[in-house]
């Protein structure tokens, strides 16, 4: 019954329960006087293979993505302008030219990828089981999902589809509908001035009936649920406590060194001598083959394609005379002016310094979520039908009987602890370790049917969670960056079914409480165990203990390792 | 001011004129850096980021303006920095725009005085 924000996940329930998360030469510029000679030898000056060195491979990734980025299919094949992305590239290159200069600017994925898989699987406030309205779910509160809703809104198009099992949620937010429509693009300016669309977000869910074509299950009949839902605090990457916390950090400090030190009037040299012959060299070779090599990774968003068109660059730069003569002439002004080389040493630092800066600052951006958040949803829920058999001397009669719908007004809050990273939020109540999260709603009849005992207010529903990280559990040998931790949850549910009371064989109070804890055992790989004790079953009154173990696949998290440690 | 024809990073301008910068990004938050002349530049306004600058010197002096746009590993592919150049004397232009690349892109423009 515990429902939580979660990207892919499929649940199977029951004992054994199974998740899976899831050109042409511009004007020339005042050319500095070159030195032919005199530079000291340097073991690390590189010329020609600048594609073996991965340093410099990832740095002309950077350019690359800005001709596939800048490529505009339905124009005829011209190569995209990008002369202004050759200097932060050839700054990288003569950065690696310093002697025992080691480039650190390989460090920035790396060092993203390992950040991202630490944070995704330190995760404990996901949904990985079913979602607290599915039967056999192991949890009985519903945590505040809207972020994640947005985000894959604005994301990924007007509406996103997931499937999980046999049902199907289509989500969308006024935003979306706001940017894929014509009110705007998706600027941050739009998405500042839209404040209540961002917030707000819209879902329906819908019984699959055909796995394999599952947009042919949305019709009325299909319909499970459908959920308006407004949050009360952006949590998003987009908010605007990301750019005020972006504003007053160290990572903007030294961004602003490094645009510093790129805007520094030497690079007018460096523009004559290296950006110039490059970008000739990228353009002479685009009708050869860069081309269709850039239409197709635009075409396909393969980041492969991506890679093998920077290597194509560098080979290409390896070739071009000019480039060299350039690259060597750059590099005799750095060996015989000490402020050059200063300069190229601090640009080089501030490069490095601004990849673990911005790893910090992810970790910071990962807070801002945290703390006290919630959300208030509306939504109609459609019961499945049930259908009885009832056995009459010989002959037997089944009868099928459609569920009534409801209405249902949910409030739902939770805190989740800040890291140590950041200590400036107020403290949740179960201090550094513990998540809680409250559920309250109330539901109601639009056509009560009296015959049925049903009244207008069918009654009213709480639940409260505690879940406290208990470290890394038992799993001795972990994967690197592998943050994630064994959890206990406790919970407690207390539900009033109106039209029960007075009803035989059926209770109006219905109690229940769980424990769980989930251990984990691989990556992306948990052994959940819960007890569940409850006063009474919906439709009995019936006592029960049950006990449910099993394995959880969550794909996000292996996905985030494998990237994190290729 | 005016553009090159032929290279959307270079522009011409009168002496003392006053360059506006508009970085507005798309898919994503706007976080941005800018430095002119070997200095940090402070920001004019938000999303769009704005930054101005007075291009002062001699006439064929070049001066370089960097700009640096911080992407998050969150942000989709096609998430980008719209670029938008415009002079105090006239003339508003379009640049590149500054694709998404991790951990920030890069990007620099060249300012002659006329």
């Amino acid at each position: 019954m515990l429902k939580l924000p979660g990207r892919t996940a499929l649940f199977i329930a029951g004992v054994f329960m199974v998740g899976i998360n899831t050109m042409a030469q511009s004007p020339a510029a005042p050319r500095a006087p070159a030195q032919a000679s005199g530079a000291p030898a340097c073991s690390s000056l590189k010329t020609t293979a600048l594609e073996s060195d991965p340093d410099l491979v990832k740095a002309v990734a950077a350019v690359v993505a800005q001709i596939v980025g800048n490529y505009d299919n339905s124009r005829s094949a011209q190569p995209p302008a990008i002369r202004q992305f050759w200097g932060s590239f050839n700054a990288a290159v003569l950065g690696e030219m310093q002697p025992k200069c080691v480039s650190a600017d390989g460090l920035g994925n790396a060092v993203q990828n390992a950040v991202k898989a630490q944070a995704v699987t330190a995760q404990t406030n996901k949904q990985v089981a079913a979602p607290p309205a599915q039967g056999q779910s192991t949890s009985l509160v519903q945590k505040v999902g809207i972020p994640q809703l947005l985000a894959f809104a604005v994301e990924n198009g007007a509406i996103t589809n997931k499937v999980s099992g046999t049902t199907m949620t289509l989500s969308t937010s006024p935003y979306a509908f706001l940017t894929a429509f014509g009110a705007g693009s998706d600027t941050q300016a739009n998405y500042n001035a839209s404040a209540w669309a961002t917030h707000t977000g819209i879902s329906a869910t819908f019984n699959v009936s055909n796995s394999s074509d599952p947009l042919a299950s949305v019709s009325r009949k299909q319909v499970s649920q459908w959920q308006a839902k407004a949050t009360f605090r952006d949590t998003s990457i987009r908010s605007k406590a990301v750019a005020d916390l972006y504003a007053n950090s160290d990572l903007k400090k030294v961004a602003d060194a490094v645009a510093a030190d790129l805007s520094n009037s030497w690079f007018v040299s460096v523009r004559t001598d290296l950006d110039i012959p490059a970008d000739n060299a990228y353009r002479k070779s685009w009708a050869a083959s860069l081309d269709t090599d850039v239409a197709d990774a635009q075409r396909t968003g393969d980041s492969t394609k991506n890679d093998a068109i920077a290597t194509a660059l560098l080979k290409m730069l390896d070739a071009d005379q000019d480039y060299q003569t350039g690259l060597k002439n750059a590099y005799a002004q750095i060996s015989s002016q000490a402020s050059l080389s200063a300069l190229v040493k601090k640009l080089h630092s501030d490069r490095a310094d601004f990849d673990q800066k911005e790893a910090d600052f992810e970790k910071q951006v990962a807070d801002l979520a945290k703390g006290w958040n919630g959300d208030f949803a509306f939504s109609e829920q459609f019961p499945a039908t049930v259908t009885s058999t009832t056995a009459s001397g010989t002959a037997a009669s089944t009868t099928t009987a459609m569920m009534p719908a409801y209405f249902q007004a949910e409030l739902d809050v939770t805190c989740e602890p800040y890291s140590a990273t950041d200590n400036t939020g107020k403290p949740c109540p179960l201090r550094s370790t513990g998540t809680l999260t409250f559920n309250a709603s109330a539901m109601f009849y639009p056509n009560p049917v009296a015959s049925l005992n049903e009244k207008t207010f069918r009654g009213a529903h709480a639940a409260l969670e505690g879940q406290w990280a208990l470290g890394p559990g038992f799993l001795r040998i972990k994967q690197e960056n592998d943050k994630s931790n064994m959890t206990l949850s406790l919970s407690a549910n207390y539900e009033r079914l109106q039209e029960n009371k007075d009803q035989p064989k059926k209770r109006p109070d219905l109690a229940i409480g769980n424990i769980k804890l989930t251990i984990p055992i691989s990556a992306g790989v948990a052994f959940p165990v819960s007890f569940t004790v409850a006063s009474a079953g919906e439709q009995n009154n019936e006592k029960y203990v049950r006990g449910n173990f099993g394995i959880t696949f969550d794909l996000d998290k292996l996905e985030a390792l494998l990237k994190a440690n290729r | 001011m005016t553009q090159d024809p032929n290279d959307n990073s270079l522009y011409t301008v009168a002496s003392t004129e006053r360059v506006t910068l508009s970085l507005q990004s798309v898919q994503c938050n706007c976080l941005t850096s800018a430095g002119f002349d070997g200095q940090t530049l402070a920001k004019q306004s938000a999303a769009p980021d704005v930054y101005s600058f007075d291009v002062t010197g001699n006439s064929g002096d070049q001066k370089v303006f960097a700009g640096v746009c911080t992407f998050s590993p969150s942000n989709p592919p096609t998430a980008h920095y719209t670029v938008q150049v415009s002079g105090s004397l006239g003339g508003s232009f379009q640049a590149s725009s500054v694709f998404k690349t991790l951990p920030a892109a890069a990007f620099q423009l060249f300012f002659t005085i006329a």
